[in-house]
């Protein structure tokens, strides 16, 4: 075909719709965590509607914070000309946010009460959920990356995992009573963090534009 | 004008387009796709003519106007969109040579963007012979070289597409030039 038959054909035929934004598609996968949890192992007995508790409150923000983090990232990767400059603000707040909470908690409860958090069951269900709802979530994203213009797909594959996992932690925190610092930087950061790694080398494979 | 200006004016043009195309103007979008398509076939020559597929340009120039079809989307208005063409031709040739099963070792760093006669012996010769001083710098200080004082892309694009400051950019030209100097000396003293 030749070049101007082509640009004839597409300048008459109408402009593709936009693909679901990566926000929205967060979303849905909050919602679908969320609902996955309060249906199949519950909501954590100590949450009340009635009244605020502080702590659940303060593990919400951190994951809040992270998962916007993870999402702007997810978003800027996404395109030709990525913009991760724009995350740094975020990824900023949300690195000191931890830090903070985690110094804190390091000076005010003893450290073997923190250590104990990790030898409950509450340890390997928070890794195993959040490493379930993170997989699912990023095959998800996958599919829906195949409708945006990554520069690199190895970063590409990294936001995917990234937001995904963070996403699932999120949905997965109305389940889990700890609402310890450390415990969240480890229970729910390392699969996190690993999620990100293994769908940097997995998913780059398989996004094609 | 100067190389940059006329960067800078087509960007200006081709954004106004690309926002009129954006509000339905099925004519904007027409004289944009027109107004890309030689733009885009200079780019996509100059990448292909140094691994001797000269002859995909037709085809990858049509490519890569259907992937600007297709993701036209992607394009955050208030970045050059020049600089956005460019990266999309980038992976879309890249894509295609690995297609064709010709290693691309090198041309994920490259951005050359030049009007080239492949038949010309002497242009290429001079060309190889450019590279292989440049490939002696540090990466990617060789690429930014060539992309600024050959192709004209300016410092401002370069600096989006290696994510870092005009100022960084400014400096590693500096530095690598004064670098390729003492190798050129070196090549003569010997």
């Amino acid at each position: 075909m030749n070049t101007n038959d082509l640009i004839t054909i597409l300048a008459q035929s109408s402009q593709p719709k936009k693909p679901l934004s990566f926000t929205a598609a967060l979303l849905l996968l909050l919602g679908g965590a969320a609902g996955l949890t309060a249906c199949v192992i519950g909501i954590r007995p100590d949450l009340e509607w009635s009244s605020v508790n502080i702590t659940a409150l303060h593990k919400t923000i951190l994951l809040v914070a992270l998962t916007v983090t993870a999402g702007l990232f997810l978003n800027a990767v996404s395109k030709p000309l990525p913009q991760i400059r724009k995350v740094i603000p975020s990824a900023g707040v949300t690195f000191v946010l931890f830090l903070c909470s985690i110094v804190f908690e390091l000076i005010t409860t003893p450290i073997q009460q923190i250590g104990g958090y990790f030898l409950i069951v509450n340890f390997p269900e928070c890794v195993f959920f959040v490493t379930l709802y993170g997989a699912l979530g990023a095959f998800a994203l996958m599919r829906l990356m195949k409708y945006y213009a990554p520069a690199h797909s190895k970063l590409a594959g990294m936001g995917i995992g990234f937001a995904a996992a963070a996403t699932g932690a999120l949905g997965y925190s109305i389940h889990c009573p700890l609402d310890s610092p450390v415990f969240i930087a480890v229970a729910y950061g390392m699969p996190v963090l690993v999620m990100s790694f293994i769908f940097k080398s997995v998913a780059s494979r398989y996004i094609k534009w | 004008m100067t190389r940059q200006q006329n960067t800078e004016h087509l960007d200006n043009r081709l954004q106004h387009l690309v926002k009129e195309s954006r509000g339905g103007n099925v004519a904007s979008y027409k004289e944009l796709l027109e107004e890309l398509a030689p733009f885009i076939r200079r780019n996509s020559a100059s990448l292909l003519v140094r691994y001797g597929q000269a002859a995909m340009t037709e085809d990858m120039t049509q490519e890569v106007l259907l992937a600007i079809h297709l993701k036209l989307h992607t394009y955050d208005e208030g970045l050059s969109f020049v600089a956005w063409v460019r990266a999309v031709t980038k992976h879309k040739i890249i894509d295609g040579l690995r297609r064709n099963k010709i290693v691309t070792s090198s041309i994920d760093e490259e951005n050359a963007m030049e009007i080239v006669d492949p038949a010309d012996p002497e242009i290429q010769m001079v060309r190889n012979d450019l590279h292989k001083l440049l490939s002696q710098l540090k990466p990617p200080a060789g690429d930014i070289i060539y992309a600024l004082k050959v192709e004209g892309v300016t410092a401002r694009e370069l600096a989006l597409l290696y994510k870092t400051s005009e100022s960084n950019i400014k400096v590693m030209v500096h530095r690598g030039l004064q670098k390729l100097s003492e190798l050129v000396m070196e090549r003569e003293v010997a």
